[in-house]
């Protein structure tokens, strides 16, 4: 009964901070490539903690649109959501900030959790990164029918890719030109790699796997699993943005290596 | 028949792939080999049940129904999303190759040729979302029931 009442007191200056906060949990989770149902759980969650009596959230891959009620104020707010990544441990975090909140809490209280989350650096490094995901292209490289020097190939060229990749995605470049220049790029090296080898007569049988592997780095891995989530709950739209970005992010892939098979002979098929 | 040495060869691949992927997605420290373990069990279920003799596509379905059901375990454990098993799991199992040859063959002038690499990404696309989808469907009352 106490908390009812407290719900109703809910003037409409505090309803609009109460979604501030509340539009800040789903836009962060959005962006750390999570489906659009928990978004909205979460977001739920915390609408309720805070005190408002119900929370309509409309969730996309492109932005959140949300409607907050409480007693007879309402209030409603759209944000756009930019810049989609993949990051576990943010979105961890969020979520369980989300789940455990105290029985009495302050919209304040939790944009500072909030900001402490958000200036938690990533847990690992760009080097590390860099250094794991050369590897699983690699073992792409082998997994897919090459030998080991096709390794060694894959392993150089998705390096320097991702490592082109990290930094075109830190100056904000387009996304699709982004994924159309690495993939392009690693494919060249790739082949530099192997004239170079082949002055030393070190040849691949199999240099199409080392090829192929050098830009699997940018399978949409988090989009097609979150759009085929999205799609079983039937929240379809969100799940046909998915559908489409991940489509745009393959096929953009291959017009890269499409452009470098114009001016040199790469040996793919 | 099952050869072992092969699947060793895919377990140990798959393992390091997943792992590599994971550290990409920033998955918390506590559960990365648990990550690449899940992803390893999946890729080396579906190559041992193609061995055995089983369609590609029913193979890859069971790849990644596994995937989809051992990742509850960790998730409540750890207090963890669920889809972040999800997503490192079947990064192995990802048609990337195929799909990137289509157009490189329909660029050849060979139109059969990206058909049939299209068609095959497609259909492994589809094995694997569905063992995904059906894995929630059966372990999650929030997805099987409106």
């Amino acid at each position: 009964m106490g908390r009812a009442s407290e719900r109703l007191q809910l003037t409409f200056q505090e309803l609009a901070e109460i979604m501030q906060v509340v539009m800040r949990v789903g836009v962060l989770m959005l962006k750390s490539g999570t489906i659009s149902f928990r978004v909205d759980q979460a977001m739920q969650r915390v609408a309720l903690a805070l005190g408002a009596e119900r929370l309509d959230a409309y969730v996309t891959i492109t932005g959140i649109t949300a409607s907050i009620h409480c007693g007879d104020q309402h209030y409603t707010q759209i944000a756009t959501v930019k810049g989609i990544g993949v990051d576990m441990s943010r979105l961890g975090a969020v979520e369980h900030l989300s789940k455990h909140l105290p029985a009495v809490i302050l919209p304040g209280d939790l944009q500072m959790q909030l900001d402490k989350i958000e200036q938690t650096p990533p847990p690992y490094s760009r080097r590390v990164v860099l250094l794991a995901v050369a590897a699983a292209c690699g073992s792409f490289a082998v997994i897919s029918g090459g030998g080991w020097l096709d390794c060694l190939t894959a392993f150089i060229s998705a390096g320097l890719g991702l490592s082109l990749r990290m930094r075109l995605q830190a100056i904000r470049l387009n996304p699709i030109a982004t994924t159309m220049i690495c993939s392009a790029v690693a494919t060249l090296i790739c082949h530099l790699l192997i004239l170079g080898l082949s002055l030393w007569e070190i040849e691949s049988p199999t240099p199409k796997a080392s090829f192929l592997a050098s830009v699997l780095f940018q399978v949409p891995g988090m989009l097609l699993v979150t759009a085929t989530l999205d799609l079983v709950r039937l929240d379809l739209i969100s799940g046909m943005g998915r559908v489409t970005y991940s489509l745009i992010q393959l096929f953009s892939v291959a017009i890269g290596i499409l452009i470098v098979m114009t001016f040199i002979d790469v040996p793919i098929l | 028949m099952l050869d072992f040495s092969m699947l060793l060869r895919d377990a140990l691949l798959s393992f390091i792939s997943t792992l590599g992927f994971a550290f990409l997605y920033q998955v918390p420290r506590k559960v990365l080999l648990l990550c690449a373990s899940i992803g390893m069990g999946g890729y080396v279920l579906r190559s041992a049940l193609h061995m055995l003799g089983l369609d590609l596509t029913i193979a890859t379905f069971c790849g990644a129904l596994f995937v989809g059901l051992v990742g509850i375990w960790p998730a409540r454990r750890f207090e963890l999303p669920l889809v972040l098993f999800a997503i490192t799991g079947i990064i192995c199992m990802v048609p990337g190759i195929p799909t990137y040859k289509v157009l490189v063959y329909f660029r050849e002038g060979d139109i059969l040729g990206g058909l049939r690499s299209g068609i095959e990404a497609g259909f492994s696309v589809v094995a694997l979302v569905s063992g995904i989808g059906a894995a929630r469907i059966l372990t999650d009352s929030e997805w099987g029931f409106e």
